[in-house]
């Protein structure tokens, strides 16, 4: 569990933290994401569970599905700006 | 329904997408979603739930027939008018998801309920891929959006790792006889409270609402701000903020309040965008909508009937007396400061804050009536296009008059949202007869 939640902080510090490249903060939800999975796959695996496990597939799915629209998106933004570089307003 | 409904379109899209307008998408899937709301719904949860979804589908249904049907070429604005044949598709998903996410009793439907909601929303928010304003705005609310929801995610996967459970009822069932000093309570709680923060991200709400106006005014439906869906945008996290102070109580009589000024409110806010949007077809006849309230300037003169109804809306929405949201506003702090309430001063404070607060914002409102009905419009005005590009373009009268892209059902659309607002003082036995006994549904079933 703690490893899980230390994984976790790291996806979030690097959200957080990250001012310049929109790509890392796409890998830092994707790392939320499967941290998260991680714990609710040792939680199932604790209480003998196959709910916890149907849940982690899931999760992993949307977390698929999600980086997909992200990409487009930011493919979008990409074509139109030439860089992928945010500026905080 | 909706779900066969979902299927044909996402057959039809792709394949026809060429011969079929996708104003004809646009009107059968708001006939899907009228239909649906009238055979009620998915599940049949509860009373309350039902309720709900069915306002949700109505709602959904007005807003897609309010999309009207464009005749210009599009050869000047290439080929990203606002008729895209996957805008119904992604407004039935996003219906999909909310009234599973109403109807859900367990957290991983919940959790994808939420998802399927908020993905579909990402892709709209960006379905106009060559603005570049509408790409960053839909970047920003993906990202954010994505880091709300692994904070959700997380609230879920606590709860489940102390617990064990996913149901709802049975975390319930289990807290209720746990300790509270126990790990297990403390696990949860703080589980709780991040699905909290998630959900408070989610809606704006006060804290949390940075992100809100960025969004908004870079898509297609959008203070001393000059921008009006800016300004839009921070009157909804004023009004989440009144929601929020109805939610917080739980007593019955704040239920009813919550499920009133909530009806209101996505009335009225339906009703100022769809008029906004008419507005922006007749002002610059181009898909373009209004950015600026400097384009309002005058329009009493030449859009009679529009800037009424607009003016009745901004009133409802600032809370003058005749109109809905007067007593929506009444009844949640009638309901704050019921002596029945345990922790009396608190809500005190809480509803004194929001009466200053409704009439500062009321100011702002009333200022867009004021540019509406007493300023001078200047003939030539400046449009900025959403691409960011500045072009100047001259609105001579024929051009004002030529309301040719207002369709009919949008019109009719307008009307109706308008008496409803300001006729139901007449008649108000109807809407807060059917909040009653959803809110005593939910209190004595």
């Amino acid at each position: 569990m703690n490893l899980s939640l230390i994984l976790f902080l790291i996806g979030v510090l690097g959200f957080v933290l990250n001012r310049k490249n929109i790509i890392l903060m796409l890998i830092s939800i994707e790392i939320m994401l499967l941290a998260i999975t991680f714990l609710i796959l040792i939680a199932s695996f604790n209480f003998d569970d196959i709910l916890g496990q149907i849940y982690a597939t899931y999760i992993i799915s949307i977390a698929g599905a999600e980086s997909a629209i992200g990409l487009g998106i930011l493919v979008a933004f990409y074509r139109l700006r030439g860089s992928v570089a945010i500026e905080f307003k | 329904m909706l779900t066969i409904s979902l299927i044909s379109l996402l057959i039809a899209v792709p394949l026809f997408s060429y011969r079929i307008t996708p104003d004809l998408f646009n009107r059968i899937t708001s006939l899907s979603l009228a239909f649906a709301g009238y055979l009620s719904g998915f599940f049949h949860v509860t009373n309350l739930s039902q309720g709900i979804e069915v306002f949700l589908l109505v709602v959904g249904s007005i807003i897609l027939i309010s999309w009207a049907n464009f005749s210009i070429n599009t050869s000047r604005y290439g080929s990203e008018t606002p008729t895209i044949s996957e805008y119904s598709l992604l407004i039935i998903f996003t219906t999909i998801g909310g009234s599973l996410l109403i109807s859900s009793s367990d957290i991983v439907s919940m959790f994808l309920s939420i998802e399927l909601q908020s993905f579909a929303v990402y892709v709209l928010a960006t379905l106009y891929r060559n603005s570049e304003s509408a790409t960053a705005a839909g970047l920003k609310y993906f990202l954010l959006g994505g880091l709300s929801s692994s904070l959700i995610l997380l609230g879920t996967a606590l709860i489940y790792s102390n617990t064990g459970l996913t149901h709802f009822d049975s975390i319930y069932n289990l807290l209720s006889v746990e300790d509270i000093d126990s790990g297990v309570f403390r696990g949860v709680q703080l589980g709780i409270v991040l699905i909290g923060v998630g959900f408070l991200f989610k809606v704006a709400a006060a804290p949390f609402h940075n992100w809100a106006p960025d969004v908004y005014d870079g898509t297609v439906l959008g203070l001393s701000q000059y921008k009006i869906k800016r300004l839009l945008t921070y009157s909804t996290i004023s009004h989440v903020g009144f929601l929020l102070l109805a939610l917080s109580m739980n007593t019955q009589e704040s239920v009813e309040s919550f499920i009133f000024y909530l009806v209101q409110y996505t009335i009225t806010n339906v009703n100022v965008f769809i008029v906004l949007l008419a507005l922006g077809y007749i002002i610059s006849n181009t898909p373009y909508d209004i950015e600026f309230i400097e384009q309002l300037k005058s329009q009493f003169g030449q859009n009679p009937f529009l800037s009424v109804s607009f003016a009745v809306c901004l009133f409802s929405i600032a809370g003058i007396p005749p109109l809905i949201g007067f007593f929506a506003k009444q009844i949640v702090l009638y309901s704050s400061m019921n002596e029945n309430n345990a922790s009396f001063i608190g809500y005190y404070f809480l509803s004194i804050t929001a009466i200053l607060v409704s009439v500062i914002s009321a100011f702002y409102y009333l200022k867009i009536v004021q540019a509406m009905y007493f300023e001078k419009s200047t003939s030539f005005s400046e449009i900025r296009s959403s691409d960011g590009e500045r072009s100047t373009i001259e609105l001579s009268e024929s051009t004002l008059y030529k309301a040719t892209s207002v369709s009919n059902l949008h019109s009719v659309a307008i009307a109706t949202l308008t008496i409803v607002i300001v006729l139901f003082i007449f008649q108000p036995i109807i809407l807060l007869n059917s909040c009653h006994l959803l809110a005593l549904s939910l209190f004595y079933y």
